[in-house]
C-alpha cells in the first residue's frame, strides 16, 4: 500500500513537472489566445448576426441580448491577446476560464431542454442542419470547450519561471 | 496563487472590453450595428394573438390583393433579392424601430394587411418583425412562413437591390 502511494505521488511531481514546464507553458497560453482571437473575429465584424445567436440561446432575459452581443467579443478579443502577449496574463486566463464554463452551461441547458442551436463559436457556414445534426455539434462544442478549460487551467494555476507573474 | 492581483487584472480587461465595445459599436454603420436595448425582444406567451402565420399561396394572393410586404432579413440578404415590392426592416440591425416607426410616417395605416418574411425554415426574424409590428399597432399582421427562398423557387416576383 504504502509503495503504491510513492508510486502516485512520483507520477503527480512528473505531471506536474510536465505540465508546468517551459514548453507548454509557452506553448499554452498562445495556443488559447489564437483560439479566443480567431473566434471573435466574426463576432466584432457582424455584431447583429451573433445577437441573433444569442437570442437563439434563449437563455438571456431580452434586454441582455445587444449589450452581452456588443461586449462579449471584444472581451474575447482582448483576453486572447492578453494571452497571447502575456500581459495581465493570469487575469486573461481567469476571464476565459470563467467564459468557458459560462458556454458549457449555456450549451448543457439547450442539450438538456431539447433546444437545438448553431453554437456560434466559430464562423460556419451557414446552411440549414437537422436538429439531429445540432445535437451532435452541440456535444462536440461541449466537448472542445472542456478541453479548452483545461488549458486555461494550466496558464492559471502553473507558475514556471517562463511565465510572468 | 495571488487571487486579489488575478481578479483586478481580469476586471481591468473586462472594463476596456466594455470600452472598446460600446465605443466602436456607435461608429458602425447602421447595417452593422445593434441598439442597446431594442423595443421589443423577448417572445409573448401567446404570439398567435398579435400575427397570424400563413403559408406561400396565401401569402402570394395578399400580395397580387395589393398587401405591404416587409423583408425582416439582414440588409445585405435582402439587397440580393426579394419579393417584389418589399420593404426592408432588418430586425437584429439598429434602426428597425425607427424604420417600424417610419411607416406610420408614411401614412401607412395600422389596419393595412402587412405580410412579415425572412428565409423560412426555423427562420424566426420574421415572427419576431411582426411582434414590433404588432406593438406599434398594426393590427393586421400575417407572417409567410415559407419565406422568401419557397417564394423564390416557385418563380413568384421578386427584385433585387436596395431598397428603393
Amino acid at each position: 500500500m504504502a509503495e503504491q502511494g510513492m508510486a502516485d505521488h512520483t507520477g503527480e511531481t512528473a505531471m506536474i513537472r510536465l505540465l508546468e514546464s517551459r514548453w507548454i507553458s509557452l506553448l499554452v497560453p498562445v495556443a488559447l489566445g489564437l483560439v479566443f482571437v480567431y473566434s471573435s473575429w466574426a463576432k466584432i465584424a457582424d455584431p447583429p448576426a451573433f445577437a441573433e445567436m444569442v437570442w437563439n440561446y434563449r437563455i438571456l432575459p431580452g434586454f441582455l441580448v445587444n449589450p452581452v452581443a456588443i461586449v462579449l467579443p471584444w472581451l474575447e478579443l482582448l483576453a486572447g491577446l492578453a494571452l497571447i502577449s502575456g500581459f495581465l496574463r493570469k487575469g486573461a486566463a481567469l476571464l476565459i476560464g470563467v467564459m468557458l464554463v459560462v458556454f458549457m452551461v449555456a450549451l448543457s441547458t439547450d442539450l438538456v431542454r431539447g433546444i437545438a442551436i448553431e453554437c456560434g463559436c466559430f464562423p460556419t457556414a451557414a446552411e440549414a442542419k437537422t436538429p439531429l445534426a445540432l445535437f451532435a455539434g452541440m456535444k462536440l462544442d461541449l466537448l472542445r470547450d472542456a478541453g479548452l478549460l483545461l488549458l486555461s487551467f494550466q496558464v492559471l494555476f502553473s507558475r514556471p519561471a517562463a511565465t510572468k507573474c | 496563487m495571488n487571487w486579489k492581483r488575478i481578479s483586478a487584472e481580469a476586471a481591468i480587461i473586462l472594463i476596456a472590453a466594455v470600452f472598446v465595445g460600446s465605443g466602436t459599436n456607435g461608429f458602425r454603420s447602421e447595417a452593422r450595428r445593434v441598439s442597446w436595448i431594442p423595443r421589443v425582444v423577448a417572445p409573448p406567451k401567446d404570439p398567435s394573438l398579435l400575427y397570424v402565420e400563413i403559408t406561400g399561396e396565401v401569402a402570394l394572393r395578399l400580395h397580387r390583393a395589393g398587401a405591404i410586404f416587409i423583408d425582416a432579413r439582414r440588409t445585405s440578404v435582402y439587397e440580393q433579392g426579394h419579393i417584389e415590392n418589399a420593404i426592408s426592416i432588418p430586425v437584429w440591425e439598429y434602426d428597425a424601430d425607427n424604420r417600424v416607426s417610419a411607416l406610420q410616417a408614411k401614412g401607412i395605416k395600422p389596419d393595412v394587411v402587412v405580410v412579415v418574411y425572412c428565409s423560412g425554415g426555423n427562420c424566426e426574424d420574421a415572427a419576431r418583425l411582426a411582434l414590433k409590428l404588432a406593438k406599434a399597432g398594426f393590427f393586421n399582421v400575417y407572417v409567410d412562413k415559407d419565406g422568401f427562398p419557397a417564394w423564390q423557387s416557385k418563380g413568384w416576383p421578386i427584385t433585387r437591390g436596395k431598397q428603393r
